[in-house]
């Protein structure tokens, strides 16, 4: 029967918002700079700069911030770790799920619970969000925030323009994972109850 | 004789002492001094006594008149119904001046002296009337002859000269010079009856001759020939008087033509623009052709003038025309009849004539390389055609303006079943309908690929547009549409170039058109440069990727025609036009040879053109990530919103 949860605490509903937020904001003034003569959307050019190197450093400090919450709770290995067996039997599990079986009105293979809050497939996507391309795109961007600075390091990696490319490739996948995300938060019981979960703590659990 | 001088003294006395009033000087009393040849024996001094003497006035000139004159002969002349004192109207009284005024001719004909007195003639002899035209014994000028006409202008001109002319005697022979050298004289062509006789002769045939064929017709050969009495010989009337002289024992009767002055004009050479052009008379517009006449002996002597069918024309054979070849390429380009034919010296077959068997074509003139690469051809030893063989001098068009079937036709002219030897070609009526012989049977030739500007009408219908469509679409009077389109006027259309005015005719069209569906390119594979040498060694190879390769040499070569005014300017193209994918079709029905297919040029480009856009591509890459997600979302929610009724009814069920 149906029962609550508490999923999530407060400070990860604040740093979710927050973070969601800096994100949004930096995906759009990223198109900006991208494509200055196509959206201008926060005025100036040299707007669009401080409002993307604004947002970039609170990502930065709310990494860190979610960084050190996980490692103090040490949950940051049971939630974020895919195991062997999420790879091999709960991402098709999972996408099957997705792609067939949910149309049919099929209940879901996984039901999240606090100390397993995610399935194998959005275990294996934070992982490689949170792990690989947000710090790689925070390394990044902060040397590309100042290039004078990290021209040493910059040089090693191949110069700015590989830099660059890093950056902005892994902008639109943060752009496309954004789209993703959003539509699969409203694969919950209802239409909203993932949203509202993550508003007010508590999901609806079968 | 001594007497008669006496005589003659005597009677001038008497008339100084008695005086003739002026109303009263009859012929007879001139003729009394100037009716007998005595006068021209007389001295001066002697003459001096018969007139009243002006000392101090200078005698004018006589050219070739006497004070004597054969009144009898004067009577039968043109004049003859006129008195002495009627030109001679300072004498009012016998005896005379001495010396006196020229007789002003111009009292009667006023109009020749106009047009005389301006004229180079007048300017540059200062004749006078009578010394070419004697008054006194000038014959009506239509009963001269030809020769008498002649005779006029030989009086002062030496015979000959001319030698530039083609068919000088035969010119000679048939023509007075006026002819040419009068131009706005009224010219007319007449014919005359001619036979042979028994040694083979021709003959004019006279009335004697003829008048037994117009028994009927009391012995009116105009009326015998004319049988239907409207005036006008028809040709199926000369056919039938014709076959009764046949059929009346007149060996081999035909019709000869004679180009004869009708109303002389005093103005000789001065309106000849150039009097070298061939074409004043060998053109079917030559003035003589609007006046054809049928000269027919009269009983008693003389013409009669009936007016000839034109059609006659077309039957008898007569000057050789050349119309519009002012128009034709060599016309355009200066080149006159006699640069070719001056060392002509026979052309009709008719009259006994042979027509000269050229060993030299006169081409190589000017066609020097086209003659040296066409002489070591297969094509000159195998046909031993020369360059007539193909081509009409005459009437050539720039080869530039001949459209594909033209040019065929100079090919098919004696390869008639051409396409019967293609079987083997793929797409036999395609390439039969687009390209020329010389495409693959002049493997010298240079080849390139023409556009045009083209409109396709609702219907389908496709046609080029000239100068005037697109003036007429502008709005403008005088476009200049090189200028339109070369933007950057360095002279090479680059395919945006192109691109962007089809767009702004298209935008045009829209509104001035209505008719029209759409203007793009048209396109025509062709040669540019002919080459003479027609070998078959290379296409015996058949081989199809000499054109359907990317690396066919007209692919180099790509030009648009820009109409001008009168004119087709081409200008070179961009090849990227035929190669790029553009919102207009450039050429919707023309996928030929190679430029779709792969190179490695190609593929070398590609790579360029992937290095070209460089950093760009993590945006075209990050857009197809967008991409992605947002099918996935779409796609996703798509299902999800068509199943939706059936989650209900399973829930509904549980």
């Amino acid at each position: 029967m149906a029962s609550r949860e508490y999923l999530h605490p407060l400070g990860v509903r604040i740093w979710h918002w927050v973070h969601g937020l800096a994100i949004v904001l930096l995906v759009l003034t990223g198109f900006q700079l991208r494509f200055p003569d196509v959206f201008k959307l926060f005025g100036a050019f040299g707007d669009a700069v401080s409002v993307h190197n604004f947002f970039g450093f609170l990502v930065l400090f709310d990494y860190f911030l979610w960084l050190g919450f996980y490692l103090a709770r040490r949950e940051l290995a049971k939630q974020y770790l895919p195991t062997r067996e999420d790879l091999m039997v709960g991402i098709p599990r999972q996408a099957n799920y997705y792609f067939a079986r949910y149309f049919f009105g099929d209940p879901p293979p996984f039901e999240p619970r606090p100390e397993a809050k995610f399935n194998s497939l959005q275990k294996t996507a934070y992982f490689g969000i949170m792990f690989v391309m947000l710090p790689l795109q925070i390394i990044s961007g902060v040397l590309l925030w100042d290039l004078e600075t990290f021209h040493p390091i910059i040089e090693r990696l191949g110069g700015v323009r590989v830099v660059d490319a890093f950056h902005i490739i892994l902008a639109y996948v943060f752009a496309a994972f954004l789209l993703v995300h959003l539509y699969l938060a409203t694969m919950g019981h209802t239409f909203f109850s993932h949203f509202k979960a993550m508003i007010v703590g508590y999901e609806e659990v079968e | 004789m001594k007497a008669v001088r006496g005589g003659l003294i005597l009677l001038l006395f008497s008339f100084l002492f008695t005086g003739i009033a002026s109303a009263q000087v009859e012929n007879q009393d001139c003729l009394e001094c100037h009716g007998t040849k005595d006068i021209l024996t007389m001295s001066e001094e002697e003459r001096l006594e018969l007139v009243i003497p002006t000392p101090g006035k200078e005698e004018v000139r006589k050219a070739a008149l006497t004070l004597y004159l054969d009144y009898d002969r004067f009577r039968a002349s043109v004049h003859g119904d006129l008195d002495c004192v009627d030109c001679h109207t300072e004498i009012g009284e016998i005896p005379h001046p001495q010396r006196m005024r020229l007789v002003d001719c111009g009292a009667c004909h006023d109009k020749i002296m106009e047009q005389y007195k301006g004229s180079k003639h007048a300017e540059a002899s200062e004749r006078l009337c009578f010394e070419c035209h004697n008054p006194h014994y000038s014959v009506p000028f239509s009963q001269l002859s030809q020769k008498e006409r002649i005779g006029i202008c030989l009086q002062c001109h030496e015979e000959g000269g001319h030698e530039w002319l083609p068919q000088r005697e035969v010119h000679f022979r048939y023509l007075e010079c006026t002819v040419c050298h009068s131009p706005r004289a009224e010219k007319g062509l007449l014919f005359h009856f001619y036979a042979k006789d028994e040694e083979g002769r021709k003959v004019p045939l006279d009335y004697e001759e003829l008048k037994g064929f117009a028994r009927k017709y009391g012995g009116d050969v105009a009326k015998a020939i004319d049988f239907n009495g409207n005036g006008v010989v028809e040709v199926f009337e000369i056919n039938r008087f014709l076959a009764r002289l046949r059929k009346g024992g007149i060996r081999s009767p035909w019709l000869e033509e004679e180009v004869l002055i009708l109303r002389p004009y005093h103005s000789y050479t001065d309106e000849v623009e150039h009097i070298k052009d061939c074409t004043m008379c060998h053109t079917s517009k030559a003035p003589f052709y609007s006046r054809v006449i049928l000269r027919v002996p009269k009983k008693g002597g003389g013409w009669a003038n009936l007016p000839l069918d034109k059609a006659v024309l077309a039957k008898i054979p007569s000057i050789p025309a050349k119309d519009y070849f002012y128009t034709t390429v060599h016309g355009r380009n200066g080149v006159e009849c006699i640069d070719c034919h001056a060392d002509l010296t026979i052309l009709r077959e008719k009259e006994g004539f042979q027509v000269k068997t050229l060993g030299t074509p006169v081409c190589e003139h000017c066609h020097e390389e086209v003659m040296k690469e066409y002489r070591g051809s297969l094509h000159a030893k195998v046909s031993k055609k020369i360059c007539f063989g193909c081509h009409d001098p005459h009437s050539s068009v720039p080869f530039s303006q001949l459209d594909t079937a033209q040019r065929q036709a100079v090919c098919t002219k004696c390869h008639p079943n051409a396409e019967r030897a293609h079987d083997w070609l793929p797409q036999k009526a395609l390439h039969f309908k687009y390209l020329e012989c010389t495409m693959c049977h002049s493997p010298q030739a240079e080849r390139g690929i023409v556009f045009y500007l083209r409109g396709v009408s609702k219907g389908g219908e496709e046609f080029p547009l000239r100068y005037r469509d697109i003036a007429t679409l502008m709005d403008v009077d005088n476009p200049d549409l090189v200028k339109a389109i070369d933007r950057d006027g360095n002279g090479f259309l680059e395919s945006r170039e192109v691109l962007d005015f089809l767009k702004m005719l298209n935008f045009l069209r829209a509104r001035r058109m209505k008719g029209v569906e759409t203007i793009n390119l048209g396109v025509k594979v062709l040669v540019l440069k002919p080459s003479h040498n027609f070998t078959d060694k290379w296409t015996k190879a058949k081989d199809c990727s000499l054109c359907h390769s990317s690396k066919a040499e007209f692919y180099s070569k790509l030009f648009l025609e820009i109409p001008e005014d009168g004119a087709i300017r081409t200008i070179p193209v961009d090849r990227e036009i035929l190669v790029g994918i553009h919102p207009i079709p450039v050429t919707g029905d023309f996928y030929l040879l190679g430029e779709s297919r792969i190179s490695k040029k190609d593929i070398a480009d590609f790579f360029y053109i992937v290095r070209k856009i460089g950093y760009k591509w993590l945006d075209i890459i990050g857009i197809l990530f967008l991409i992605g997600g947002i099918s996935f979302v779409g796609l996703h929610g798509f299902l999800r919103v068509i199943t939706i009724g059936m989650r209900r009814r399973r829930k509904e069920e549980e």
